[in-house]
Parts: C-alpha cells; sequence; structure tokens
C-alpha cells in the first residue's frame, strides 16, 4: 500500500486502520461479550428484579385490602385482594388476590376460584410463586407449623399435616377433600402450591394443612401469630 | 462498536465518561422496566397451579 492510499483512509476513517479480519473478530468478540452480560442481567432480574415488583404489588393489594374491609365492599372479584396469608415460621405474609393467572400471581399468591374460602369445609386453595418474595421457602415448612388465614371478620389457624411431590397435572390436590377426591369433604382444609424444584416447574410442591383453631376478629390476634411479627 | 461509539462521544474525557455512564444507565433502564418483564412473559417459566390434563374429565369443585 502506497502512502497515498494510507492517506486517503485516513481521511475517510479517523480511526486506526485495521486489516478487515480484525475489525470482524473484534466485533464478533464485542458482541458475545454483550449477549453474557445480557443473560446475567436478566438473570438478576428474574431473581431480584420480580421480588422487587412484588414487594411494590403486595403493598398495594395489602392497602387495597385494609380499605376494602373498613368500607364493608362486597366479595372480591377476579383481581383483587380476598384475604391475608400468614406463616409465622417463615415470618412472611401476604394479601392474596382472588384468581391464578399469570396476572393474579405477579401480584403475590393467587386463590383457586370456586374453591373454599377461609374456614368453610372443604380446602382453601392458594398458588404462588417459588420466589424469595413468596413461597421460594415453602418446603421449610414441617408437620405442626402454623399457616393463619385472616379475614375481614375472623382468625383462621391451620396446621401442616402432609407435605408431598406431585406433577402439575394433579388436580386432585385443590379437591374439596384431597385425600379422597371423589368423596365430599369432611374437614376444613386448605393447601398451598407452587413450582418444585426450585427454578424449575415440572412437579408442584404441595402442602395441606388443616384447621385447629377459629376466632373472631374482636377476640384478637392468635396464639400463633403472637411471637413473629408476621 | 464500542470504541465506535466511544470515538462518537463529544467533548473532553470527563464529559465524555459521564455520557458513557448515562449512555449505560439507559439502556439498563430500558431492559429492566421494558425487555426483561416481557421476555420474561414470553418465557412462561413460572406456572404454579395444578391444571386439568386435557384428556380428562373436569374435576367437580364444591360451590
Amino acid at each position: 500500500m502506497t502512502t497515498a492510499e494510507h492517506a486517503t483512509l485516513a481521511k475517510e476513517e479517523p480511526e486506526v486502520w485495521e486489516p478487515r479480519r480484525l475489525r470482524v473478530a473484534r466485533l464478533a468478540g464485542e458482541l458475545m461479550l454483550t449477549c453474557g452480560v445480557l443473560l446475567v442481567l436478566f438473570a438478576a432480574y428474574a431473581v431480584y428484579g420480580k421480588a422487587w415488583e412484588m414487594d411494590n404489588e403486595q403493598r398495594e393489594l395489602g392497602a387495597e385490602l385494609d380499605r376494602r374491609w373498613a368500607s364493608g365492599a362486597e366479595a372480591p372479584v377476579s383481581g383483587q385482594p380476598m384475604a391475608r396469608l400468614h406463616i409465622p415460621k417463615l415470618d412472611r405474609r401476604w394479601a392474596v388476590t382472588e384468581g391464578v393467572t399469570q396476572a393474579d400471581l405477579r401480584k403475590g399468591p393467587g386463590h383457586y376460584p370456586r374453591t373454599a374460602r377461609p374456614g368453610e369445609i372443604g380446602n382453601v386453595a392458594v398458588a404462588g410463586h417459588r420466589i424469595s418474595s413468596v413461597f421460594w421457602d415453602l418446603d421449610r415448612l414441617r408437620k405442626g407449623d402454623a399457616i393463619v388465614a385472616e379475614t375481614k371478620t375472623g382468625w383462621y389457624v391451620y396446621r401442616v399435616v402432609r407435605e408431598r411431590v406431585v406433577p402439575p397435572t394433579a388436580v386432585e390436590v385443590v379437591a374439596p377433600n384431597p385425600d379422597h377426591p371423589d368423596d365430599p369433604p369432611a374437614k376444613a382444609m386448605l393447601t398451598l402450591t407452587t413450582c418444585n424444584p426450585k427454578f424449575q416447574n415440572y412437579q408442584r410442591l404441595i402442602v395441606h394443612a388443616e384447621l385447629v383453631e377459629e376466632r373472631a376478629k374482636s377476640e384478637g390476634r392468635p396464639a400463633a401469630l403472637k411471637k413473629g411479627r408476621a | 462498536m464500542y470504541a465506535w461509539i466511544w470515538r462518537r462521544l463529544p467533548g473532553r474525557l470527563p464529559v465524555r465518561v459521564a455520557l458513557a455512564v448515562a449512555l449505560a444507565a439507559g439502556v439498563l433502564a430500558v431492559l429492566w422496566f421494558g425487555i426483561f418483564p416481557l421476555v420474561d412473559g414470553l418465557l412462561n417459566l413460572e406456572d404454579v397451579t395444578v391444571e386439568q390434563p386435557p384428556d380428562r374429565e373436569p374435576l367437580q369443585y364444591a360451590p
């Protein structure tokens, strides 16, 4: 290459001149690095970003629930908060949305429509994501641990009786009588469902609990809740 | 690519650094609040409910 040719190139491209091969290699390398960074960022979003979004949704939903209880609004329809759920062992509480669509579950745990309401004979079925702000630690629950449902009028203390892992098609776990799906319900039960294992969803982790105590709001918080702040 | 962007940032070095940081923050915000929620919805990795398989009679819930 002559000096004159160098001069023209320098005029067109003020940057340092590189052979074409080197430029292509550099571009490919930069693109690959960018893809790697994007994947790491997306993973960070999946863990922290979504938990943060859900915490915000829960704050709003909790406030809405308190408003509804204070104003005596009629029964909640799909997408509205229907009760509060406390798990003292995990030091957690959530406002539970009525419905289990993806949109409902973005706000926190969701109540399966047409299943029992807290305190009723039958099965109060609640689904939630396996993320840090919802049912991440559900596998830490053991037989006898308390799950407390709070409605406008009362507290309902359930104790865990069974934990199991089932395929996603096992609808009998949310049946009114989960032990004998074909029989009518005999007990007041509560069932939590979430994905299993963590970060995957080819199974469901199921926690069954039975009603052991019922008290009116006027009688104060149940003993199961007094220790933790949840 | 990044060198190309860097060369097109105007001003002296501190100005360029500030612009580059602002640009990166802007891209991150678009990803975090716009693109990632969208991709996450499309991936649908978070199904947590139990569902009726299509080939079975629907289970009767209590009213």
